[in-house]
């Protein structure tokens, strides 16, 4: 399945964005949610601890019209040094 | 059948034995006797055409590979060359004396770049400081000096909460190490600032939005406007998505990367817990930062030295900042 260009604009995303951050950051194993993409192509992105095949079942593709993209960061650290 | 060593005269097992042109020897014997053949013979041999070395090693055979019964003397070019192109003289001899030569294509050898030096002048103590070395709060291990902002007429350093206040477990005029108390910073002898200012950090569900402190400088010669490899800042920019940035730090020094995420609501785990921040900026690639280069100033990698983030958290994969006008807002300073 080729995967449709976003043509939605950042504006827009963060919106979306906003309206559903609660219900991602209730997922098991989310770690963020952010703007990726470009300006006038952007989509949601959803940092994640690790990709599972559950993650892949409650994150759906697209939400609003605006593509979702898992990326998977591991857990985000403080950098002092340690 | 059992051989006597061509060096030593006592008897070599046949697991033992080392094969050295038509003779055998016991490893060590072989070894020296070679050695002082080479000894003999590795200045004429230097001085041929793109010869950088000569050592004693596993002769080499197109189909095995090093064969670990004979040794012989390797001469190490930086470029092999067909026997034509080169005069009589210029040739590598077959055989030195009854030791048969191997000519192995090294390429040119060169010093690795001295990246351990250039981590140490970061690590180290520097007066006056620049922004990218080593600075933390007594009580912590240690992590980057950012750059000077201004607040009406005084220069203070910028850093996170984290290097400057300990995760908010600090008081107002705290002594600020440079190097940082884990690259053997020392109080009071290494003490170059006072904590100023922090915005404490929440942990938890309550929203975060930059961990940013300033610390005042016990006089304004120990510090520099510099950024260590990039230069004096020159003003903010706004930090958008697919933007090239460069940060100098503590731990990995000068490294590239871009802005992948921009308006990112993200959980960072820091010593005492987790806390959630938003409108963060994220950038790839992962090794664009590493534990101690907390308090990195972000730059645009155009040259035009302007500041975008704030580095303070990252995973194996992302690198997490807060944008600049933000941190700037919240503690109430601007650049100079």
């Amino acid at each position: 399945m080729a995967k449709k260009k976003s043509t939605a604009t950042l504006r827009e995303a963060i919106k979306v964005k906003k309206k559903y951050l609660q219900q991602f950051l209730n997922i098991p194993g989310v770690v963020g949610i952010g703007i990726g993409g470009r300006e006038n192509s952007a989509k949601i992105v959803v940092n994640v601890i690790k990709i599972t095949d559950e993650i892949k079942r409650k994150i759906p593709k697209e939400i609003d019209g605006i593509p979702v993209e898992i990326i998977e960061t591991g857990v985000v650290r403080a950098l002092g040094d340690t | 059948m059992t051989r006597k060593c061509e060096y030593c005269s006592s008897t070599i097992s046949d697991s033992e034995e080392i094969k050295v042109g038509n003779s055998y020897y016991h490893l060590s014997c072989a070894i020296s006797y070679i050695n002082k053949l080479k000894k003999q013979n590795q200045n004429f041999l230097l001085k041929l055409p793109n010869v950088i070395g000569i050592g004693i090693g596993w002769r080499h055979n197109k189909r095995l590979g090093f064969d670990k019964k004979e040794i012989c003397i390797v001469v190490n070019v930086n470029k092999k060359v067909p026997e034509a192109q080169l005069l009589s003289n210029q040739l590598i001899p077959k055989w030195i004396n009854d030791v048969k030569t191997d000519v192995l294509e090294t390429f040119e050898i060169v010093a690795p770049r001295p990246i351990e030096e250039a981590v140490d002048l970061r690590k180290g103590r520097m007066r006056p400081a620049k922004g990218g070395v080593s600075i933390g709060h007594i009580k912590i291990t240690a992590g980057t000096l950012g750059c000077l902002v201004r607040k009406e007429k005084e220069s203070l350093i910028l850093s996170n909460n984290h290097v400057l206040a300990n995760e908010n477990d600090a008081n107002h005029e705290d002594p600020i190490l440079q190097p940082g108390p884990i690259d053997g910073g020392k109080d009071p002898e290494d003490r170059i600032a006072y904590l100023e200012n922090f915005i404490p950090i929440h942990f938890g569900y309550n929203m975060n939005y930059v961990d940013a402190a300033v610390a005042k400088p016990i006089s304004e010669d120990l510090v520099s406007n510099e950024v260590l490899e990039i230069g004096k800042p020159t003003g903010v920019i706004e930090p958008t998505l697919g933007l090239k940035v460069i940060k100098s730090g503590r731990t990995t020094g000068l490294t590239h990367g871009e802005i992948v995420q921009v308006a990112t609501t993200q959980r960072v785990r820091y010593r005492k817990g987790v806390a959630l921040f938003d409108d963060q900026i994220v950038i790839h690639p992962g090794s664009f930062s590493k534990g101690g280069d907390s308090g990195s100033a972000i730059f645009v990698d155009d040259n035009t030295r302007r500041i975008c983030g704030l580095l303070f958290a990252g995973s194996a994969r992302v690198t997490v900042a807060n944008p600049i006008s933000n941190v700037l807002n919240t503690l109430g300073v601007s650049l100079p």
